[in-house]
């Protein structure tokens, strides 16, 4: 939005300078006449004479109808100087506006590689870097009043929001306990709002970061006066240097990500977001937060989690005036639901959950009080999570039992709760002999915890990324279990990527593939291959080559951090060049300081040469691309039998159920 | 240990006072066995560099003699890294040019011995040892007609060098292996199109790269390529090949290895690098998921084609795949490991593919089907070598 500010500005400034520009022309070929063209003119060839004459003659005129008309050629002398003065403005600001424009070409080729790096494979597709700068622009906007920032001068100063809000401090019952970070109130921030809306929204992407990066700090309760209040946008008008994604606000964005406040597409998306950031529930923004960080993974803990979180917002929720709860609950809802969708596209089960409770928020009899309608939508809510998760788990670990026999081997791939406790059931209270190989694979790892968790039970494990699938499949392995995203109404199977290639080199070995899930999986969207539709998952977490999954690796030191902080040291570099040249005229001491510099350099060099990694500048090769895609579609062929709490049964008759139970799912 | 399994080399070497050459030889198969020479190319330049020492500095009166070191220290190196084919196959190759000469040398004999053995001279010259039909399979060997033919010759002294030749056989490989890329490149760039989208498994094959800098380059040809992460033992070199390719303005795409199957469907064709072929057509690749990968293209009806230089062709068959394929250790799968309850890991390094996965190679020489591969391999290797550690006719005959 800044730039668009910026733009505006320039763009204002050139008109007025333009036109003085062509008499300028005039001018100089005026001033010219006077000296030293004359003395060139002799050197040059016969027909730039003749011009030059020419001109001299008309120069002459000129200055002969101005003396005519009463002015003295003292007075012309004067009008020269200052019209050499005035050139010499225009050059300066010509200079200026060449910068300027350089400027801009740097930023749009920066931008140029932006929208170069959406793959055209998955242009379609919404990049996690879109996804979270809206996040972190609305984020801070709305929670985490009490934090500290990073400054361009590097300094950290309270945020003007925390100033202004944060009194109230919103601890979600259960949920938020759960998550080590307490939420802060967020509905006073309409004091902020109330400030220019240009500062609201540059605190907004201050904010975000501290979200973002992950760099939580630890969040104070005390109030901060107006005399802070007052400080801290001073200090923002100051900071407001290139940095500043708004004019006023300097934030620790770094510059890769402010790109992504240029697209328009984002701004009225984030806009929107923010106009009804005051609706937006703490719970919501930070289950939005634990999603976006994986610290919430699996369709069907981001669907628990966010019915938990939905209770609490219906909880709180108050109808307006003039409106009816069933009429106005929903519309509440879709706000809180447009924010978690930025985190990461809604999972089916949590679409197919949603479905549900607007279609029970709509059956409510607007008799009701709203005491008992907001409690029986919780009960609801918890029912429907027991029957739809609890109990279809448990039918289907008893159902999958059958198909398991004494003495086998299954592979599992990545990790699912259903399968693991079909496992653990299965070895523990059934005592069989099973043997489980998990299959894991980069970036996220979810296997590792799976692993953990079968082998804390005593079963025996063994682990393999996906690259070793063609060993681990030659083991005598008797099931491929799989869990499951989502299945399509076509029978395809949407799940982690990896799980196709696994069915895939199962059903070439005729090994059978059995995949359990939940008939709140099913969807009635058909696709036909995993390109079409995808989610986009951040490509930064495959630069790094480690065993980190990105939730240690977010925990650990903020990505965005990490990025600002090399940005700054950059231009610290720079700046301690230039300042550095300027003392080495000055003094010749300076040498020393500047030996002590330069060692500490080498050992700051040598440290980060540790963490260095091959990519660590994907962003600036035009022609490079990462793609982290997080599903893949497996054919229904490679499928033997899909498990549910209503039997097993063929892919091809997910519609079926999808028909036939409408009612309940 | 398998210094000493073959004890008649080293104790040669000794008495022939060649000392140095065990150090030599020794040194090369500590360096295999710790890995410190990576890659078929530089271990095969490295062997021949060896070889080159070995044949000035050995002595011998007869090549046979020469021939039976060579296979000596050809089984050595095998058994110190029985995964380093290359090894074998350039020693191979050398045994394979000794033995044409010592051919033709017979053959001149026989010549000169009278018009009796015309026939077989004729014989000798035009048929390889190869079994070409089953009339020859019924056949004596000619090995052992020309060793007659030799051993009664014997005592004559031999007019070729064969020191001599033995070398200009070696120098003649450095050539071919140095000059491999260019043969490869020419048969490679048609195969892609304008504007294909390639997937490489193989991110450390060198080949690999050159042939795609070159075809962008050199043929214009603008094309997308997708790299797989092999993540987690090639996972740098992937990066670094990526970037490569990106600096020469191709457009690249690092993907998880993961997203194979999901990205298959759009891909052209799958390019992959080779550690050694087999007789069978099948291959191995240095980089693990490749087999995977080219089931996954198999699926998709996704042609695959591997590049290999002509010293990668092995004219072994792959009996046992678990013996050729190399494991790794857990630490690079698993980097904490709850000590109570530990887990075992698999780190799988290589991976073999099978022949059916595999649509074409391409090679130095040309492109061939893996049904094909077989008789490129007789073209440059002797049926007698290619187990060394079987007693060939020919010795058994000179003991005899």
């Amino acid at each position: 939005m800044s730039e668009n500010n910026t733009e505006k500005q320039a763009s204002l400034t050139p008109p007025p300078v333009e036109p003085p520009k062509e008499q300028t022309d005039e001018k100089n070929s005026k001033k010219d006449e006077t000296t030293p063209v004359v003395a060139d003119g002799e050197k040059k060839l016969s027909n730039k004479e003749l011009k030059e004459l020419k001109k001299q003659e008309k120069a002459a005129k000129r200055a002969a109808k101005k003396q005519a008309s009463g002015i003295s050629i003292e007075q012309q002398q004067q009008q020269a100087q200052a019209k050499r003065e005035k050139k010499k403005q225009q050059q300066q600001r010509e200079l200026q506006k060449k910068e300027a424009k350089l400027k801009k070409a740097n930023n749009q080729n920066t931008n140029t590689t932006q929208t170069v790096k959406k793959t055209s494979l998955f242009s379609h597709l919404e990049t996690t870097e879109e996804r979270r700068a809206s996040v972190l622009a609305i984020t801070s906007a709305v929670s985490n009043p009490k934090t500290s920032r990073i400054t361009a001068a590097g300094l950290m100063i309270p945020m003007v929001a925390s100033a202004i809000s944060g009194s109230r401090i919103y601890t979600t019952s259960s949920f938020a306990k759960s998550i080590s970070t307490p939420q802060n109130g967020s509905k006073s921030n309409n004091v902020t709002r109330t400030s220019t809306a240009s500062s609201s929204t540059t605190q907004a992407s201050v904010n975000v970061i501290n979200a973002a990066a992950g760099a939580t700090t630890t969040p104070t309760t005390d109030i901060t006066s107006t005399k802070d209040i007052a400080k801290t946008l001073a200090t923002i008008s100051l900071d407001s240097d290139e940095y500043a994604v708004v004019p006023g606000i300097s934030s620790i964005v770094p510059r890769t990500m402010e790109q992504n406040f240029e697209s328009q597409q984002l701004i009225s998306s984030v806009k929107e977001l923010l106009l009804n950031k005051d609706l937006i529930h703490p719970a919501i923004s930070l289950l939005t937060t634990n999603i976006a960080h994986y610290k919430i993974v699996g369709s069907i803990p981001r669907c628990i989690a966010m019915l938990e979180a939905f209770q609490i917002v219906i909880n709180d929720y108050q109808t307006p005036k003039g409106t009816t709860l069933s009429r106005n609950l929903t519309n509440y809802l879709s706000h809180q639901i447009d924010i978690l969708k930025k985190a990461r596209p809604l999972s089916v089960t949590m679409g197919n959950a949603i479905r549900w409770l607007k279609q029970e928020i709509s059956h409510i009899d607007p008799s009701v009080s709203d005491k008992v309608a907001k409690k029986e939508l919780c009960e609801m809510i918890a029912q429907f999570a027991k029957e739809k998760i609890e109990l279809a788990d448990q039918l289907i670990i008893e159902n999958a039992s059958h198909h398991i026999e004494d003495a086998t081997t299954i592979v599992v791939y990545g990790s699912s709760k259903v399968i693991a406790d079909i496992i653990i059931h299965n070895a523990l209270t059934l005592k069989k002999n099973i043997k489980v190989i998990v299959v894991d694979s980069r970036p996220l790892f979810e296997g590792r915890s799976m692993a953990n968790k079968l082998r804390k039970k005593g079963i025996n494990v063994v682990y393999a990324l996906i690259t070793s699938l063609d060993a681990v499949i030659n083991m005598n392995v008797d099931y491929v279990l799989l869990g499951a995203h989502s299945i399509l109404s076509n029978g395809f199977l949407y799940s982690r990527a990896g799980t196709a290639m696994i069915a895939m080199s199962a059903n070439r070995r005729n090994i059978p593939v059995l995949v359990c899930c939940e008939s709140l999986k099913f969807s009635q969207r058909v696709q036909l291959d995993s390109v079409t539709y995808n989610e986009l998952a951040d490509p930064n977490d495959l630069v790094s080559v480690d065993f980190k999954s990105p939730v240690e690796r977010l925990a650990n030191e903020g990505a965005l951090l990490k990025q600002f902080i090399k940005e700054r040291k950059e231009v610290k570099k720079k700046q301690e060049e230039i300042s550095n040249k300027s003392k080495g005229k000055a003094n010749n001491n300076g040498g020393k300081n500047g030996n002590k510099k330069n060692d500490v350099k080498d050992v700051n060099n040598n440290e980060e040469s540790k963490n260095v990694n091959v990519l660590d500048d994907w962003q600036n090769l035009q022609s490079l691309n990462i793609v982290n895609i997080l599903y893949d579609l497996t054919p229904p062929e490679y499928i033997k039998k899909v498990i549910t709490e209503f039997g097993s049964l063929p892919p091809s008759s997910v519609p079926v159920i999808l028909r036939e139970y409408k009612g309940s799912a | 240990m398998s210094q000493f399994s073959n004890p008649s080399l080293r104790e040669l070497n000794n008495a022939n006072g060649n000392n140095e050459l065990n150090v030599i030889i020794d040194t090369f198969i500590a360096k295999l066995k710790r890995k410190q020479i990576v890659g078929s190319y530089a271990i095969a330049l490295e062997t021949l560099q060896l070889l080159k020492r070995f044949t000035s500095a050995a002595r011998w009166t007869h090549v046979t003699e020469l021939i039976t070191q060579l296979r000596a220290l050809g089984l050595q190196l095998e058994r110190a890294q029985p995964t380093a084919f290359t090894c074998g196959n350039i020693i191979r190759r050398l045994l394979g040019v000794l033995r044409d000469e010592m051919e033709e040398e017979a053959q001149e004999i026989a010549n000169e011995n009278g018009m009796n053995d015309n026939n077989n001279g004729n014989n000798s010259s035009t048929s390889e040892p190869l079994i070409s039909s089953m009339f020859n399979l019924l056949q004596k060997p000619e090995e052992v007609q020309t060793v007659t033919k030799l051993l009664s010759s014997r005592n004559k002294k031999t007019k070729t060098d064969f020191r001599q030749i033995a070398i200009q056989g070696i120098k003649d490989l450095i050539d071919e292996i140095t000059n491999i890329d260019d043969g490869i490149q020419q048969i490679a760039i048609d195969l892609i199109h304008d504007h294909e989208l390639l997937l490489t498994p193989t991110p450390e094959s060198k080949t690999v790269l050159k042939f795609l800098i070159r075809a962008r380059e050199r043929a214009h040809r603008t094309f997308t390529v997708l790299v797989t992460e092999g993540f987690p033992n090639n996972t740098d070199s992937a990066h670094e090949f990526a970037k490569k390719l990106a600096q020469h303005d191709i457009e690249t795409i690092i993907i998880p290895d993961s997203a194979v199957f999901a990205l298959m469907s759009r891909v052209g064709k799958v390019i992959i690098g080779t550690k050694a072929v087999f007789v069978n057509g099948g291959s191995i690749a240095s980089s693990s998921g490749v087999s995977t990968v080219c089931e996954c293209a198999r699926e998709f009806k996704t042609p695959v084609f591997a590049v290999a230089g002509l010293y990668k062709l092995s004219p072994l068959y792959p009996f046992n795949i678990e013996k050729s394929v190399e494991f790794g250790g857990s630490h690079e799968v698993l980097p904490r490991m709850d000590p109570d309850y530990r887990l075992d890991a698999v780190n799988k390094t290589t991976a073999y593919v099978p022949p059916e996965n595999i649509d074409i190679y391409i090679t130095n020489i040309g492109g061939f089907a893996p049904s094909f591969i077989y008789r490129i391999a007789w073209d440059n290797y002797k049926q007698v070598d290619v187990h060394l550690d079987n007693k060939s006719p020919l010795e058994k005959s000179v003991k005899a």
